[in-house]
């Protein structure tokens, strides 16, 4: 054992496991803390590069925005029209397997009861759940064979965001912060708004093993206050504040340099760092007051149908203005109350009809208001916008009206940021079923949007329990055919 | 935990059972505070650091009794802060 370390008057000595590995032997574990210490102080330097060689290669985009259709959309209701089912509602569905969903589903087609039309230069086929979002078909890329494992929303929505379907993995967010830094030093890189917390909870927006300092912040639109805490104490200032976080720095520095492998010690230390800059920059950058009236009626923030998803679309695009890096919204209840889940919006369980119009009204607007605002000023081309739920929903009825859960088969859309405009990728069976063309998992997903900001999905690895992980775990491969030229 | 009212409360709390405790000293209301909070006494160079905050903060503010409170509540603060109170070794 080395003999520098000085431990308080009066405290028990002992080496713990992890002082003993650190110090003892052959030094292994002294030669990781060297190499966590050189990375973690790369992650912090203020030009963002975590890891040395990155970016792999000149990124497409620079941010990404999620736009999270909670408690997932029907594909055959949105974005993935299917004549033949259109054409044989009630007849018996070819290949229906009760293991799909998580109830009961009758066996029996389910025509979509929305009309459908072709928009724009490319002929895409939208039902009218979407007047605004219809009118910017050729921005977007349609990936048609989307498909995951699980079957329920919790371990779906972790898949979707982390990669694998079980809590304590980190999530897309916490990877591109990890991997690229922020670009705003004042504000996190990655933000997460919600009304009610979604299925999965903080696990879908975890940081997981990865320091905690990647970590999401997450802004409840329920709450009155966005951001807690976010002002001085009284008789405080930030000069003052500033000799409090120096004392505390020394204090811990010490306290950290006696356990040299705990890297939460530094994330807790970069945080408090991090909550320091945001108390000026934070509230600015959130304050809707400063947008003008014309871009609050674009995006829908007094319409009572849509305010909520509105706001949220408008907050984060000024979050992304200012060198956010992921911003992931989670869309919240509908203005109704056709009976589904406050947590699971689109969840149309019992009757698909006023399930989807509700969740539609209370998104479409908003949505197609962030795609223009992001155009006109001129950020769309290095702003991947995605636009998706945790799977899709079966092709026969639930009861008639509903639909149930389908991991098998689902639309997704991305638009911006490196993406071909008007692209159809994929495709389900004739009656949207299941995916059946250039089918693509969450792990092809992932690797397609680390590719598109830079990275080598491959490469982007973090050393947790003896093996190095990646967002795509074990697979993935980039979609060469969605990238525009 | 910087803003936070709790953690402000539970703040001053420390800060006023220190100077029931020990009176007037600083650098003995430090170590009592240490010991509350951390359950060892703090080292030399600590009670240097927290003691010197103490005579900064008191001195750009007028040296009454209420601000050499608010002073030391301050330090309990920065105390509750610490990595080694919030996390378990």
């Amino acid at each position: 054992m080395s003999t520098n370390t000085s431990p308080a008057i009066g405290e028990l000595v002992l080496p713990s496991r992890r002082r003993f590995l650190s110090e003892s032997g052959l030094g292994f574990g002294a030669l990781a803390l060297a190499s966590l210490l050189g990375r973690d102080a790369a992650a912090n330097t203020s030009s963002g590069a975590a890891v040395p060689a990155l970016p792999h290669h000149p990124p497409r985009a620079k941010r990404v925005i999620w736009l999270f259709m909670t408690g997932a959309p029907s594909q055959v209701d949105t974005w993935d029209y299917k004549p033949e089912l259109q054409a044989r509602s009630g007849e018996p569905l070819p290949g229906a397997d009760q293991q799909v969903g998580f109830f009961q589903t009758s066996g029996k087609c389910l025509a979509s009861p929305f009309k459908w039309a072709q928009h724009g230069q490319s002929g895409t086929w939208v039902s009218d759940i979407f007047p605004h979002l219809s009118r910017h078909v050729d921005e977007m890329t349609f990936i048609h064979s989307m498909h995951l494992r699980a079957n329920n929303h919790a371990p779906a929505a972790m898949e979707l965001m982390c990669g694998l379907n079980r809590p304590g993995m980190p999530s897309m967010g916490a990877w591109l912060d990890y991997g690229l830094g922020t670009m705003n030093d004042n504000l996190p890189a990655f933000v997460v708004m919600h009304e009610r917390k979604p299925r999965g909870d903080d696990q879908i927006w975890s940081a997981g093993f990865l320091p905690k300092s990647h970590q999401a912040l997450a802004i409840d639109a329920r709450r009155p206050v966005a951001i807690d805490n976010l002002s001085l104490r009284k008789g405080h200032s930030l000069a003052s504040q500033r000799a409090e976080l120096d004392l505390l720095a020394a204090v811990n520095g010490a306290h950290a340099s006696a356990r040299p492998t705990q890297a939460d010690l530094a994330a807790r230390i970069t945080s408090f760092e991090l909550a320091y800059r945001m108390q000026t920059a934070a509230p600015e950058a959130i304050d809707l007051a400063q947008e003008s009236q014309a871009t609050h009626e674009l995006y829908g923030t007094e319409d009572p149908k849509c305010k909520v998803f509105a706001k949220q679309c408008l907050t984060a695009r000024r979050l992304l203005e200012r060198g956010v890096r992921f911003v992931q919204i989670f869309a919240g209840k509908g203005v109704g109350g056709d009976g589904s889940v406050d947590d699971v919006p689109w969840d149309g369980h019992s009757n698909i009809e006023t399930n989807h119009r509700e969740c539609g009204l209370a998104t479409d607007r908003p949505a197609a208001a962030l795609l223009a605002d992001l155009k006109s000023r001129g950020m769309l081309e290095d702003t991947l916008v995605i636009w998706g739920g945790e799977f899709g929903r079966t092709s026969d009825s639930q009861g008639g009206a509903g639909r149930d859960h389908n991991p098998g088969g689902f639309t997704i859309w991305l638009a911006g940021g490196g993406v071909k405009g008007g692209f159809h990728y994929g495709s389900t069976d004739p009656f949207g079923y299941k995916a059946v063309e250039n089918k693509v998992h969450v792990n092809d997903l992932h690797a397609t949007l680390l590719h598109l900001l830079g990275i080598n999905h491959e490469l982007l690895t973090y050393r947790h329990n003896g093996r190095n992980f990646r967002l795509t775990d074990v697979g993935g491969s980039v979609i060469p055919d969605i990238l525009a030229s | 935990m910087m803003n936070d009212p709790l953690v402000r409360s539970a703040a001053d709390g420390l800060a006023d059972r220190a100077r029931k405790a020990v009176g007037d000293d600083d650098a003995q209301a430090i170590e009592y505070c240490f010991r509350v909070a951390l359950s060892r006494p703090p080292s030399p160079d600590e009670v240097a650091r927290f003691t010197g905050f103490l005579s900064a903060r008191e001195e750009a503010a007028d040296a009454d009794g209420a601000n050499r409170q608010a002073a030391l509540s301050d330090a309990c603060h920065l105390m509750l802060c610490l990595n080694e109170f919030i996390y378990v070794d």
